[in-house]
């Protein structure tokens, strides 16, 4: 069977996406493959501590590069780039300005000279490995690249083999911060998506912006409610709109300093035992109950 | 005119709150706008009783096929790098969402059946505040490419006379952070004393050296286990300009959309952070 994937996500940076994946990785350690989508900061890695079995090196989209000696200073590149992207160097060559050219290749095309050619560049890593029997896919690109969205969905592609090779069940999936690229790219293929709502009145709209994303790729979200007690009014709201909309509330964890000394001790938060512990334990449960009835 | 970005790789370590207690500090001394470029999720308005002054719709550049002139040349056909054009015989499809609108196609194409025309990507609106202007660049559902929004936004506050620019980033170390970042005067990376804080601050470093830019870095949430960056900011001859004490007070005030510098030692810590910036830019006092 193709294993599902529970993809974790809230709109707001900060909510709690990561201590939240890695303590149901935690807990699921037999069932689950765990991969960090976040790819520009990601930082699963830092409390599941994984080691890397496999290095795969990421490629970036191509930019243009220009022959420095046979280009003519024509500037027919300048005038066909849409993204501003090339510029006459003082010396009457045309200068390519990386960080803007998006690759589309309409200065090779229109250059009389050919001398302009689009190249890769080494742009991240990724990294396959395990902690203990789970295995972990995680990537990092390079800062300032840009593609994203591309690696989270090699990162996404390994982490299903992984599951295939080890025969689990479920990809857990830390994802990415905002609604754009990377985001949609860890969308792909989502059988359930969790979405952590930190209990602020910003945490709130931008879930509520990410459940648009949901209903507009017609996929299913589950909410968690994370410092629920920052807010009782925005929490007591948000779970108005949940059972509004028939979005199942999966838990409500109270702010708790135990949070943050997990990650200060690089530990998944369910590790500091107590209530968290137990509120972890509910969500996990919740999420196999959910598994078993909706797949 | 000074442009002051403010980012910070890790979501949630206070760049809108920055940006509003700067905002505020510093309106007495000339007129200062905040430019939400957090475009996917924008949420200074949030924080600001504002009254909206104006709203306009952003179109990006997107390839059209005419069927009508389509003599299946298949001219077209591979042209885009993007893998946002297939040609069939008899059918050109085009995926506006991940078009960019290079026209590389249109240029290939014999019988003017591709054109460029135009998507909607979002909308960017004007808020007046009682201290400050507010330009709020935000994303519609569904659009991928929060780069041309960061883009439009960017320009168009800069239709305005602003002694003072706060470009509020969104989170991460990828293009759009780099963006938001790009062309400033200044660049202030917001991070807290935790291990995710550290990692994601060095990733988004390397996106401001990326475009040659050294930063000046604040601490908010601070402990007393602020030593790992407090090192790593000095192996790498970075400023820290200003520690905004932890504080649970401050917490729940934002969580109710309001200012945090109701908590006194809060305030005095963005207090020290205002009067270095001003220094630095030789404000209006």
């Amino acid at each position: 069977m193709e294993p599902i994937e529970v993809v974790v996500l809230s709109g707001k940076g900060g909510a709690g996406k990561t201590s939240v994946a890695a303590s149901i990785a935690a807990l699921l350690k037999d069932k689950v493959v765990s991969a960090d989508c976040d790819v520009d900061a990601g930082n699963l890695h830092l409390l599941l501590h994984p080691v890397a079995s496999k290095t795969i090196d990421f490629v970036s989209g191509a930019v243009a590069v220009v022959n420095q000696n046979s280009c003519t200073g024509c500037g027919k590149c300048i005038e066909h780039c849409a993204f501003d992207s090339i510029t006459m160097s003082d010396d009457k060559k045309a200068f390519v300005h990386e960080v803007l050219c998006e690759g589309c290749r309409f200065c090779a095309t229109v250059c009389p000279e050919k001398c302009i050619t689009m190249e890769t560049h080494h742009a991240g890593h990724l990294f396959v490995g395990s902690n203990g029997p789970m295995p972990v896919v995680w990537a990092d690109l390079k800062g300032g690249e840009d593609n994203s969205g591309k690696l989270v969905a090699v990162v996404k592609k390994e982490a299903r083999k992984e599951a295939q090779r080890t025969e689990r069940e479920i990809v857990i999936i830390d994802g990415p911060p905002g609604i754009g690229c990377p985001v949609t790219s860890s969308l792909s293929g989502a059988g359930v998506v969790l979405m952590v709502m930190e209990s602020t009145v910003s945490g709130y709209h931008d879930v509520l912006r990410i459940y648009d994303l949901l209903l507009h790729f017609k996929l299913p979200g589950i909410l968690l409610i994370n410092k629920s007690d920052l807010n009782n009014e925005i929490t007591e709201q948000a779970k108005l709109w949940a059972a509004e909309n028939g979005v199942p509330v999966v838990a409500e964890i109270p702010y708790s300093s135990l949070m943050r000394d997990a990650v200060m001790q690089g530990v998944p938060p369910v590790e500091m035992g107590g209530d968290i512990g137990e509120k972890f334990r509910e969500v996990s449960e919740f999420i196999i109950e959910w598994i078993k009835t909706n797949r | 005119m000074t442009k002051i970005s403010v980012a910070s790789g890790k979501g949630g370590t206070g760049k809108t709150t920055l940006s509003l207690a700067l905002a505020e500090l510093m309106s007495s001394g000339g007129s200062v706008e905040i430019v939400d470029l957090d475009v996917e999720e924008p949420d200074v308005e949030l924080f600001v009783e504002s009254t909206k002054i104006k709203q306009e719709v952003v179109y990006a550049p997107v390839s059209v096929w005419k069927e009508s002139s389509c003599t299946s040349c298949g001219l077209c056909s591979g042209t885009c790098a993007n893998h946002a054009l297939v040609y069939f015989p008899g059918t050109v499809m085009i995926f506006p969402e991940m078009c960019k609108g290079c026209g590389h196609c249109v240029y290939h194409c014999p019988t003017d059946a591709l054109a460029l025309g135009k998507k909607r990507i979002g909308e960017i609106t004007r808020f007046s505040a009682e201290h400050f202007s507010l330009l709020e660049g935000r994303l519609d559902i569904g659009v991928e490419q929060p780069v041309p929004m960061i883009l439009a936004t960017k320009k168009e506050s800069q239709t305005k006379q602003k002694e003072l620019f706060i470009f509020d980033a969104p989170p991460g170390s990828s293009c759009p952070s780099q963006e938001a970042m790009k062309d400033v005067d200044m660049i202030i990376l917001v991070t807290e004393p935790t291990p995710f804080g550290l990692h994601d601050l060095q990733k988004v470093y390397e996106t401001a050296l990326s475009i040659e830019q050294k930063p000046l870095i604040v601490i908010n949430r601070d402990t007393d286990e602020s030593n790992a960056i407090e090192e790593w900011c000095k192996e790498e001859n970075l400023e820290i300009i200003a520690r905004i004490p932890h504080s649970l007070a401050a917490a729940k005030l934002y969580a109710r959309g309001l200012s945090v510098l109701g908590v006194p030692e809060v305030r005095a810590g963005y207090e020290t952070l205002a009067e270095d910036i001003k220094r630095r830019i030789s404000w209006n006092q």
